[in-house]
């Protein structure tokens, strides 16, 4: 169990994201971003947006880096009490109470911008992508808490238990800004808005990957209490060393109405990473049908444990659409965007994400922004509320977030924070 | 690095603003975890096993069973025949001469009288002298003798200087033998007829030789029709183990009555059989008793009717049988026993080459005991093996546990149950120097009502607290279980135990997993 309660704490503590190609840029708008970046930031997001680098002008991201964290049932104050301590009976029935659903779900995700820097319609980027989702039924955590009765049936599944990780690095080059209405308008007398194109070419470097392929578990204890009955078989996948790439086309649409622009793009397109370099299968079983303590032994008690090279296999990386629109009068600008994968996978989701977000510049220095998102698939919501300073030469971008509250407090049940250093030239 | 700072310091900012969240530390607390500790019915009825415990019309009755053989009768199956004409007789032309070989003899206790046989082996000497100088040879014809293929018997004496013998054995390998009678004559046959005819030419009733006829050995017999009389056919003197684990310490605590034995016998004789003798019970604390079988016990079992085919008769001994038994003997032997064939001089039969009686015995003891005080260990101790995982988190996790345990007895008697914990399964050590510090315990299980031995169902609950230490005892790889019961004395009554009648222990663990620091 402490195994458990660590990994949980690990995966909690890792980082988190609804959205699947968070960026530091982008965690400042709560992920309404498709039409908000520029220069560098468009690699990941849409590269059709390198137009707004100057002619001959760039800018350089260093060391930038974005992370949250999310779960369905603890909020802050109570992650507090359940700190450390001695935890009351009282407090581990309030976090079993406050457990959304049939588990308790916890994910987290972490990007990091080593280095990565653009000029003109060219951008380069090395950057890390860790993505962990965890879930665990509430009867464990029942079990564990608060202890059995005899009489009860626990019963375990996938469904309610499971683990993904995901952590790879990327080396991306795009090439976007490029003006698709100029090239039609050589060819042909019509007129039309400013289009712009561009794409993202990504070689991936799978770290390490982990994924359940079986849990199937019973736990009981027979009401007169003369035996207990356990049956749990667990498959597990690991592996490290993977290869792969990614790629992603944007287009956006500026001036359709006046200060709109409007985006849209197709992530993953392909996506994948083939893993082979060291891949392990984990098989654990224990079974025990109507036994008691004074039984118990290898006779009474079946025990597999299996740790097997795994074969070679591929994580798919699922298409992801993206629509964004941003309207900008002055100073004051505002989002949306709209994210939807055909597949569930762990970098996308087959529910709708959407994402709104405003910024407010002062005197072209110092940007207030705030921003909204929803992500179905975990029926959650989070506000971000970001400040920075914004020089000629150089930008400094802080923003924090919170789950499931309007304002940073202790009833948020998952917090954010996101910090950008971009030199520009 | 002041990059890297800002980026920690930006972090730790968005942490404390947002609610003031600590750093993590491993959570600390306590969990109770109700676990089944044991559950055993000491049902009377589960000695029964068809063999050794059985219950029949609601009563169970253990049983030392075991095999019982006799030698075949093949040694038995013999007598002498001796020749009116053992002393020299004349043979004499012109008349009859007859002579007879007589199937018994004055002075000579056979036993064994026939209507029909086949002749295994025998050797028959007839001696010639002073024979006429003309005299070419002798016929002799017996009357009730035939050859192998069914003939009479006729001998042809043609060397009549020497004495003559005439061995005729019969053609054992191929089941070819000399018959004294036929199979359909049911006339006891005394003596075998012969007749001497010389081939001679002289006048009429001149003495032409003298002769005399007679065996020399034993006639044995391949197969026989006729009567036997109290012929011993010895018991195999063989030990039957009985594969009885008694609890320990039983013989001196019940007082069993109302034994029996059962001795179930196949026969093959065509005549009854009976067992005399001596049978020895030993117990394995080097007690014995014997008690001796006699014609009054009138075990006597049912002759084969049909040759070849085995009688199954059943006959039970009831005497003495208890004081066997009461040592709760784990074998059984038998001495100077035997059957005894042919139960009246007149009795008509058959017997053959091979056959015997053979079977088994079953001592039954119903479960009407008088009990004296005393211990009943169960000789089964329980062991339990945890894995290295198990005894990992018992000894990080486990802090305290109490053990609730129910007691039940429903036999007529006050009891009560004593548990010991050990690492070591030597009964020395598990039920007398236990390695845990709570172990033994003693559950008194009282019988309801103070004046009757009546059928009862008393429950009992217990309680027990394990320290810490006490916890520690389950890190152990192994461990085993030992339960003794003691009964109160019935006091010189005799009570009865029904095959449902149980002692139950129903425990579970209650442990307390500590999980933090």
């Amino acid at each position: 169990m402490r195994r458990i309660l660590l990994t949980i704490a690990c995966i909690v503590l890792s980082a988190t994201a609804f959205a699947s190609t968070t960026i530091p840029g982008s965690a400042l708008y709560s992920d309404s971003y498709l039409q908000r970046c520029e220069g560098v930031n468009a690699l990941y997001w849409n590269p059709s947006r390198l137009f707004t680098n100057p002619k001959g002008c760039g800018d350089v991201i260093l060391l930038s880096s974005q992370g949250s964290f999310w779960n369905n049932a603890m909020d802050i104050d109570l992650y507090n009490k359940m700190n450390g301590d001695s935890i009351s009976l009282e407090t581990r029935q309030e976090f079993l109470d406050d457990i959304d659903g049939n588990y308790f779900n916890s994910n987290g995700h972490f990007s990091g911008i080593l280095v990565a820097w653009s000029k003109g319609r060219n951008a380069y980027s090395v950057g890390t992508h860790l993505y962990a989702d965890a879930k665990i039924s509430k009867e464990y955590f029942d079990l564990l808490l608060t202890g059995n009765d005899y009489g009860e049936d626990y019963h375990f599944t996938k469904e309610n238990n499971d683990i993904n990780v995901l952590g790879y690095g990327d080396l991306s080059i795009s090439h976007g800004g490029y003006p698709l209405h100029e090239l039609i308008g050589k060819h042909f007398d019509i007129e039309m808005p400013k289009v712009y194109i561009g794409f993202t070419l990504s070689a991936l470097f799978g770290g390490v990957v982990a994924e359940m392929k079986e849990f199937e578990g019973n736990f009981s204890t027979s009401a007169d209490s003369t035996a207990l009955n356990l049956d749990q078989t667990i498959r597990f996948r690991y592996g490290s060393g993977g290869i792969g790439m990614k790629g992603l086309v944007g287009l956006s649409v500026e001036d359709l109405v006046e200060n709109l622009s409007l985006g849209f793009t197709i992530d993953n397109l392909p996506g994948f990473i083939a893993w082979g370099a060291t891949t392990k299968d984990k098989y654990y079983h224990i079974s025990a049908d109507s036994v008691n303590i004074s039984e118990a032994d290898a006779d009474t008690i079946e025990n597999e444990e299996e740790t097997k090279d795994g074969e070679t296999y591929t994580t798919e990386f699922p298409m992801i659409f993206n629509l964004g629109a941003c309207y900008t009068w002055d100073d004051l600008s505002v989002s949306i965007d709209w994210k939807q994968s055909p597949e569930q996978s762990i970098v996308s989701s087959d529910k709708p994400f959407i994402a709104l977000a405003g910024e407010y510049i002062i005197a072209d220095l110092v940007p207030f922004r705030i921003g909204y998102s929803y992500d179905a698939r975990y029926d959650a919501y989070s506000m971000t509320y970001g400040i920075g300073v914004h020089t000629p030469k150089f930008d400094i971008d802080y923003a924090i977030q919170t789950y499931e509250q309007i304002f940073p407090s202790g009833k948020a049940k998952g917090s954010g924070y996101s910090l950008q250093l971009r030199l520009k030239y | 690095m002041k990059v890297l700072r800002l980026t920690v310091f930006a972090a730790a900012i968005t942490l404390i603003v947002l609610g003031c969240m600590q750093l993590p530390k491993e959570p600390e607390f306590d969990t109770t975890f109700k676990l089944p500790l044991i559950n055993k019915h000491y049902y009377i009825h589960d000695l029964e096993d068809s063999t050794d415990f059985i219950v029949e019309n609601d009563s169970i009755f253990y049983m030392q069973s075991g095999n019982i053989s006799s030698y075949l009768v093949d040694s038995l199956l013999s007598i002498w025949a001796h020749s009116q004409l053992n002393q020299w007789a004349p043979v004499t032309t012109g008349v009859e001469n007859v002579g007879y070989l007589a199937l018994s003899q004055a002075g000579i206790d056979d036993d064994i009288t026939i209507s029909y046989a086949l002749v295994k082996s025998w050797t028959m000497l007839i001696e010639v002298r002073n024979p006429h100088q003309n005299l070419e040879s002798l016929q002799i014809l017996f009357d009730d003798i035939y050859s192998p293929n069914g003939d009479q018997l006729q001998l042809a004496i043609t060397e009549l200087n020497d004495t003559t013998f005439v061995s005729l054995d019969g053609d054992e390998a191929n089941g070819r033998f000399y018959r004294i009678g036929t199979m359909d004559n049911d006339t006891l046959i005394d003596s075998l007829k012969f007749t001497i005819v010389p081939e001679i030419v002289v006048p009429e009733n001149e003495e032409v030789c003298e002769v005399r006829v007679f065996f020399q050995d034993r006639l044995f017999f391949q197969e026989m029709h006729g009567n036997i009389y109290n012929k011993r056919m010895f018991i195999e003197n063989e030990i039957e183990n009985i594969g009885i684990d008694y609890p320990d310490n039983l013989d001196s605590t019940l007082t069993i009555s109302q034994a029996r034995m059962h001795f179930n016998i196949n026969n093959t004789l065509g005549y009854k059989v009976g067992i005399r003798g001596k049978m020895t019970g030993y117990n394995d604390s080097g007690e014995f008793r014997s008690i001796y079988i006699d014609e009054n016990d009138n075990l006597i079992f049912d002759p084969s009717l049909t040759p070849g085919e085995a009688a199954f008769s059943t006959q039970t001994l009831t005497d003495s049988v208890a004081y066997l038994l009461n040592i709760f003997p784990t074998r059984i032997e038998f001495t100077d026993a035997y059957f005894i064939v042919g139960q009246s001089a007149s009795e008509y039969g058959f017997a053959a080459a091979g056959d015997h009686a053979y079977g088994d015995f079953q001592g039954r003891v119903p479960f009407l005991f008088m009990l004296e005080e005393g211990l009943i260990r169960n000789d089964s101790t329980y062991v339990t093996e945890l894995s290295d995982e198990v005894r990992d988190r018992i000894r990080e996790f486990a802090k305290t546990a109490s053990i609730s345990l129910t007691v039940e007895n429903t036999t007529p008697t006050a009891a009560h149950a004593y548990l010991y914990f050990s690492t070591i399964e030597h009964p020395d050590t598990l039920f007398h120097e236990p390695d845990s510090t709570f172990g033994a315990w003693n559950l008194l299980i009282p019988r309801e009502g103070e004046d009757t031995y009546t059928p009862a169902n008393t429950t009992k609950d217990f309680t027990f607290s394990l320290s810490e230490d006490d916890v520690r005892f389950f890190t152990n790889e192994k461990y085993y279980l030992g339960i003794e019961f003691l009964f109160d004395s019935t006091e010189g009554e005799t009570i009865y135990i029904a095959p449902d009648d149980f002692l139950r222990l129903n425990g579970d663990l209650d442990i307390v997993l500590h999980f933090g620091d």
